[in-house]
């Protein structure tokens, strides 16, 4: 499952050319479409880092 | 296929960003800002509006209530002081206020340092959290420009908000972030002071930077000292045109807040000249500053802690009632 979990994310990340088997599979663009919106929600959540906090009750 | 694989994934996309849209949307009529307008709304024929920021939010209405009733005046008070609120987002909540609710018959406006005549240049991307009030649908997007001046490019980034609750609350899903950033830091460090409202030390951000800053400012009004800021000349005008009892009340400060800034000759300068305004006005203003002596009784530089509140709200309350009964 690690091995399985580090090539996903070497593949992804364009380290590797061969995808995992899931991601080559019949589900391959189901998946392709959750990685990329994955990759929207985390980017929506985290790309407030820059803002000065100082309330933080609202 | 080159064009199926990218179509289902593009599909796939705005279908997502369409249902968080529609998510957040239902999620931001849970925020604050949205709870004070419906209050606001749902309030039974308030007579007394208390206008603020964070010094007010905590304010102990019974009490306040109580103490006028003692005094001879009967007070039903909805307070829309919210935390982390500019004099642009008093401006939208006051004239949603007055609106919505005609038996308001006094307007109490809590203030401290400049808060009533330095000019507030707000840019889309300074408004977050409670600041995000302007894209509730309540206000015209008139109003809304007029109240901050946005430039064409700020109008278009409201224009976006308004439609898009996505951008709009933004800020409410960063503050969860940074609630866990936050508490990650803190692992293995010297525990920092907090209260309900984010870091102590934070909130040195929100007093002057300097002596020499705060007196620039006190100079600045006193070169022009005929003129509120914008958002509260509006205000003071449409109360005064609907015959409100207009009162300013200058809230308490920490004993270190007063020794740094309030105790300076440009505070007392900058005082006089707001005390003769708001008689040419027609405002009556309370000196509170001074109220509560001890360092203890405040949660930082600036905010009350919930007994000192609920001391201010009676001396508040008692003192609404001598000052109408003169």
């Amino acid at each position: 499952m690690v091995s399985n979990l580090r090539n996903t994310l070497e593949y992804l990340a364009g380290e590797r050319d061969e995808a995992p088997e899931f991601l080559s599979g019949r589900f391959e663009l189901v998946v392709r479409c959750a990685v990329w919106a994955l990759a929207i929600l985390l980017i929506y959540a985290f790309c407030g880092q820059s803002s000065k906090f100082i309330y933080i009750d609202f | 296929m080159t064009k199926r694989r990218l179509l289902l994934p593009v599909i796939s996309v705005v279908t997502l960003l369409a249902v968080a849209n529609a998510l957040m949307g239902l999620w931001s009529h849970r925020l604050p800002y949205y709870r004070m307008l419906e209050k606001i709304r749902t309030a039974h024929d308030p007579n007394l509006l208390i206008v603020g920021n964070s010094l007010l939010t905590g304010l102990d209405e019974p009490a306040l209530v109580r103490a006028a009733n003692e005094g001879g005046e009967s007070f039903n008070p909805i307070n829309v002081a919210t935390v982390a609120s500019q004099p642009p987002e008093h401006k939208l909540l006051f004239n949603y206020a007055y609106k919505r609710q005609p038996s308001i018959r006094t307007l109490v406006v809590g203030i401290y340092d400049f808060q009533l005549t330095t000019l507030v240049k707000s840019r889309m991307t300074d408004l977050m959290g409670n600041r995000m009030i302007a894209v509730d649908h309540r206000f015209g997007f008139d109003e809304v420009v007029s109240s901050y001046g946005f430039g064409a490019g700020d109008q278009v980034e409201l224009g976006v908000a308004r439609t898009l609750p996505m951008v709009a609350n933004r800020g409410n899903v960063w503050k969860y972030v940074e609630l866990v950033r936050r508490s990650m830091a803190a692992m293995g460090m010297p525990r920092v002071a907090t209260n309900n409202m984010g870091r102590v030390d934070d909130f040195k951000a929100i007093e002057s930077a300097s002596p020499e800053t705060f007196d620039a400012e006190a100079n600045a009004f006193l070169e022009q000292p005929d003129h509120f800021n914008p958002s509260y000349d509006s205000i003071f005008s449409t109360a005064a045109r609907a015959k409100m009892n207009i009162v300013v009340v200058i809230m308490p400060m920490s004993p270190y807040h007063r020794a740094i800034f309030y105790s300076r000759p440009s505070w007392k300068g900058y005082i006089a000249a707001l005390d003769q305004l708001a008689d040419r006005r027609g405002i009556r203003v309370i000196d509170a500053s001074g109220w509560l002596p001890a360092e203890g009784n405040f949660k930082d530089h600036l905010h009350m802690n919930s007994e000192a509140l609920h001391e201010f709200s009676l001396r508040l309350g008692s003192e609404l009632s001598h000052t109408f009964s003169r």
